[in-house]
């Protein structure tokens, strides 16, 4: 379709560019918290240690505060003990390998030897959901603590 | 304030309406999406059994920017391609369209580039070389520049939230060169694409047979069905 031009004052190349700058900022700029800042990883491995050292000393009470509702409620299940006691008859894994965290948002994985703890973020705080986990093809993780 | 001033402000918000108006209601409804949004994460947090998050923190998500991104994406590419179509491309009847005798980049007297220039012609219209070029398919390369960056944002954000997803169900994540292999990525991509293709689609079309008296995207009301390229 041809209209006849309607005069208008020439808008600026700098108009435009600043306009092109925001909305770039826009897009980009959200991506920033995405994936984990340095922080945020950080605190996501000093959870998992935590977990980890917990169970290596025995240190039940100290455990359980480190999971999840669901996942406190998940040791009484199957334990039918109290979290504090019941996560130290569950044997799981007291070792990490801080290296191989990975973390997506508000969730992290942090790899073990052979297996592998699942985090969550709750508020500020990371907590774990799952533990003990051995990968199965096609599937979700088998894990002797499953509070997912 | 000057009544000279106060007029001058009337006659920018009066020349600027168009944009002002989508502006103002692109913004209620990113804002509302927020809120919306917001709301439905708090609501999956809440039966992971975690803490909900505040609006700030959902703003800045993964889940918040993926979700934007995709539908500009799908917007951005419409227009890219529905100008890059209308140029070689006609639609007998439609208001849209040019007339069949006119496909292609069409001569430099009708498109009033370099002698052919006027003198309120942007100074990249007359000059030539790359300015001219660049300045003469600067609407495409704005389109795409910005398709392609909404696309790439999508992707980004996208595969944190989809991974994100995928460690709350115990299941390994995924890298970005899988992600965007990925149905989860291209079952957002193309639900928005087919939207975004019948919509132009349909404006082509209706738009032969249908008026809306007034509008420069209808053709007058009296005009002939068959009468392509006329503005109401």
């Amino acid at each position: 379709m041809h209209h006849q031009p309607i005069p208008t004052p020439v808008r600026s190349r700098g108009g435009i560019l600043a306009v092109s700058a925001l909305l770039a900022v826009t897009i980009v700029a959200p991506l920033t918290g995405c994936s984990a800042g340095g922080s945020t990883r950080a605190a996501a491995v000093d959870a998992a240690s935590d977990f980890a050292a917990a169970i290596a000393d025995d240190r039940g009470a100290d455990a359980c505060a480190l999971l999840v509702p669901d996942a406190r409620q998940a040791v009484t299940d199957q334990t039918h003990r109290d979290c504090a006691d019941g996560v130290l008859d569950l044997h799981l894994p007291s070792t990490v390998r801080t290296t191989s965290t990975e973390v997506h948002g508000r969730a992290a994985i942090v790899h073990g030897d052979g297996d592998a703890l699942f985090l969550a973020r709750s508020g500020s705080s990371w907590l774990v959901r799952a533990a003990g986990c051995t990968p199965v093809t096609d599937a979700p993780f088998d894990c002797v603590l499953d509070g997912s | 304030m000057s009544g000279v001033h106060t007029a001058a402000i009337r006659r920018a918000i009066r020349q600027n309406a168009l944009g002002l108006f989508f502006g103002t209601v692109f913004l209620a409804a990113l804002i509302g999406q927020s809120f919306a949004g917001w709301s439905v994460f708090n609501d999956t947090q809440t039966a992971e059994g975690l803490d909900p998050i505040g609006w700030l923190e959902y703003v800045t998500s993964s889940s918040f920017t993926a979700d934007v991104a995709e539908n500009w994406q799908s917007e951005y590419l419409q227009f890219l391609l529905y100008i890059w179509a209308t140029v070689w491309f006609v639609q007998r009847g439609s208001p849209e369209s040019k007339e069949a005798d006119q496909t292609g980049l069409e001569s430099d007297a009708d498109q009033e580039v370099g002698p052919h220039a006027g003198p309120r012609s942007p100074r990249w219209a007359a000059v030539g070389g790359l300015r001219r070029a660049v300045f003469s398919h600067s609407l495409l390369l704005v389109m795409g520049g910005v398709f392609v960056a909404s696309w790439a944002a999508q992707s980004a954000a996208g595969v944190v939230a989809h991974d994100e997803q995928q460690l709350l169900d115990l299941e390994a994540p995924v890298t970005w060169v899988q992600y965007v292999g990925s149905a989860d990525f291209w079952n957002r991509t193309l639900q928005n694409w087919q939207s975004e293709f019948l919509a132009v689609g349909s404006m082509a079309v209706l738009s032969v047979f249908l008026r809306e008296r007034g509008s420069p995207e209808s053709k007058p009301v009296g005009a002939a069905h068959d009468d392509t390229g006329a503005a109401g």
